[in-house]
């Protein structure tokens, strides 16, 4: 069966692009997933003691903190949900909605992995030219990774670009692997 | 292979001169689930079906459900040392194998990986091919027009097999088909002496699916003992070897011997067995959740035959005129040829050769039940003297069988009905035939002539395979010029040639009864 999420999140990227609410209900969605991370919150919403008036209350508050107001088209959302008994959704849906959303804005977001944290000024070097290459305005989280002995590795959403020298490195090895002695040297070499 | 270590050296540094430093690009994915030999990856959104894809620890994967996000791969490896969350990278390559002469003589797995000890196959990304392909299209091809010729009395006179046909062997558990099958690969070395060079060598190719590694290490004996290891590719995907692999040996054989049949050879294939290889594609399908049909099998466990099967082929003069001859083998459980599978396999293929437990254990080997074994396009490609002598063999035996089953209420039998049993029992005699003595066709021939035509009538039955033996010995040392003749006449039975042999057997009875 076909996963409900992306059509969740389709039809809320529909109504959040007609109402100009794209960043408010991106917020409020960024939000909410990072309560749905705490287990104290995840066991108040996967509790079946608890009722689902009280589960939106609890949800509401979560996005009025810091006397924020929660956009319209969230709430609405969040009653949907809750309706069908698929609020366990709502992670999901909050991440393919970003995507989405930042999409529409010709933004990507991604990860680099260095041997040391790298300068502000080379991040931004980075990002420019990446941006060049993917045709986005790219943004990247910065990552420690000691094993990679030296250059970098960018995920952005399903690509990889691998300039470490343990890529380098693997790389030659699986060329010489695979290297046929035999054409490489002419036909020089004799025997089986 | 000899090579000095300066060479070597030498080969390296030119390799690491010219590496490109730049960031390798490479559309990945995420593992959401592994386990069973199954996983499913997010993101790959390119990702071609069939794909090959690079998981980590040197593990691959093939791509086979290409879903709205995510892809579900069967691993070729160890699926433990893949993880949630693991990097799967797209190779942008579909799965293939190396072909060429680089794999005659060699014992491969389903990836064209040596598996024999005797170092890797060495062959550059050209010699690779695709181990999924498109069967020959009706303008490609020519009827079957030349014989195939097995070396067994039974098959070659009565379910004779044309190159490019399909022949389905299949019966129960120990009733010979492997040994059917290595009396024919055996046979071959009588097209091209053995040597893979000549071109009229038939290539043979014995893919083993699920068997027990020492089954296959037998095969593999017998045949380097024969010398028939020098025309003959074994791919071996054993028991012991992932589903997926199992699943698609079949192909990557056929894939090696495509690409001799391209280049005008003539190949013989024997899928042993694909049932097994139907259960294999059974779990594989079932794991990556796809619906199942009829026996828990996919819904397209059919198309999974027919189209392995289609590409068996004999090509018309323009594409080279190679061929691919098919022996698919079926297992049976209790002789129930109307189960599922065996049913489907027998509807693709051009005949079957039933082989019977009764049979074997009433010591007629092979095997062959010649009441229901057909072949149904084998008779043009048959040579014209064994389509002159053995016309007659098969209702020879059908009426003795029928006779023999009546004879056996023991009343008083006319002379007619008991010359007419005595043939039948002489006749069922000169069909058995031991292990690893295939039979040139000229030979079976002679023999079935003199069969049919009544002279073995005063052998008794307990000596008709000693005066077949003897026979032949003595037509190859005493009379070639019969067999010089036959070759000469085209392979015709003319009524010179019939004449020959007669005084041939005329005067070896002489000697064989006094």
């Amino acid at each position: 069966m076909a996963s409900p999420i992306p059509r969740y999140s389709e039809a809320l990227f529909e109504i959040a692009k007609s109402r100009n609410g794209l960043q408010a209900i991106d917020q409020d969605l960024m939000l909410l997933e990072a309560a749905f991370d705490l287990p104290e919150v995840r066991a108040l919403i996967d509790s079946p003691n608890i009722e689902r008036p009280q589960k939106l209350a609890l949800l509401e508050r979560v996005l009025q903190v810091e006397g924020r107001s929660p956009d319209q088209g969230t709430l609405k959302l969040l009653e949907v949900l809750l309706e069908r008994g698929r609020l366990t959704l709502l992670p999901d849906i909050a991440r393919s909605f970003h995507t989405k959303a930042l999409e529409a804005e010709g933004r990507m977001e991604g990860r680099v992995e260095t041997f040391e944290a790298l300068e502000q000024e080379d991040l931004a070097l980075l990002e420019q030219s990446l941006g060049k290459k993917v045709g986005a305005k790219v943004s990247l989280e910065q990552m420690t990774r000691p094993e990679l002995c030296g250059g970098f590795v960018v995920y952005l959403q399903d690509r990889m670009f691998d300039a470490s020298l343990k890529g380098r490195i693997e790389a030659l090895g699986k060329k010489l692997k695979a290297l046929p002695m035999r054409e490489a040297l002419g036909g020089t070499a004799s025997g089986d | 292979m000899d090579l000095k270590p300066s060479e070597v050296t030498a080969i390296l540094r030119k390799e690491i001169e010219g590496f490109e430093a730049e960031a390798e690009q490479a559309k990945i994915g995420t593992v959401l689930q592994v386990g069973d030999g199954v996983a499913r990856v997010f993101g790959l959104s390119d990702c071609m079906m069939s794909e090959l894809l690079e998981f980590p620890h040197g593990v691959y994967g093939v791509a086979l459900n290409l879903e709205e996000d995510n892809v579900g791969a069967v691993l070729l490896g160890d699926d433990t040392k893949v993880k949630e969350g693991d990097v799967v990278k797209s190779t942008g390559r579909i799965i293939s194998v190396p072909t060429g002469k680089a794999m005659i003589g060699r014992v491969v797995n389903a990836l064209g990986q040596a598996v024999d000890g005797r170092g890797a196959i060495d062959l550059p990304e050209s010699e690779y091919r695709p181990i999924e392909g498109k069967a020959p299209s009706v303008t490609e091809r020519q009827p079957v027009c030349e014989p195939m010729q097995t070396g067994i009395i039974a098959i070659d006179s009565m379910i004779p097999v044309g190159r490019g046909q399909r022949e389905l062997i299949i019966g129960d558990r120990q009733t010979g088909k492997t040994a059917l099958i290595l009396d024919t690969i055996l046979n071959q070395k009588e097209t091209g002496g053995g040597d893979p060079e000549n071109p009229e060598q038939v290539i043979c190719i014995y893919v083993a699916i699920g068997q027990k590694q020492s089954t296959v290490k037998a095969v593999e004996k017998v045949l380097t003992e024969h010398g028939a290891m020098a025309y003959t590719c074994i791919v071996s995907a054993p028991a012991s070897d992932p589903a997926s692999m199992q699943y698609m040996a079949p192909y990557a054989g056929c894939a090696i011997g495509e690409r001799f049949r391209d280049e005008g050879r003539h190949v013989v294939i024997f899928y042993d067995d694909l049932y097994k290889q139907a259960v294999a594609y059974r779990q594989v399908m079932l794991l990556l959740r796809r619906p199942p049909g009829r026996e828990a099998f996919p819904g397209d466990v059919f198309n999974l035959h027919s189209r392995l099967l289609e590409r068996a082929a004999k090509l018309s003069d323009q594409k080279g005129a190679g061929s691919l001859t098919a022996f698919p083998v079926i297992e049976t459980q209790e002789s129930d040829v109307s189960a599922y599978i065996p049913t489907n396999v027998i509807s693709i293929t051009d005949g079957q050769i039933f082989l019977e437990p009764g049979l074997f254990n009433a010591g007629v080997r092979p095997a062959v039940n010649v009441g229901i074994s057909v072949s149904r396009v084998g008779g043009a490609a048959q040579i014209p003297i064994m389509k002159k002598v053995s016309g007659s063999l098969r209702l020879d035996l059908a009426q003795y069988r029928e006779l023999a089953a009546f004879a056996q209420f023991g009343s008083d039998l006319d002379k007619a009905t008991l010359d007419q049993l005595n043939r039948g029992e002489r006749l069922v005699e000169l069909l058995k035939q031991g292990q690893y003595t295939p039979f040139p066709a000229i030979s079976q021939a002679m023999v079935i002539y003199a069969g049919t035509s009544g002279f073995l009538d005063q052998v008794p039955v307990t000596e008709v395979q000693r005066w077949r033996k003897e026979f032949l010995e003595f037509m190859a040392d005493e009379h070639p010029e019969v067999e010089t003749l036959i070759r000469e006449s085209g392979l015709k039975f003319t009524d010179e040639v019939k004449e020959k042999i007669e005084e041939g057997i005329k005067a070896f009875n002489d000697r064989f009864l006094a």
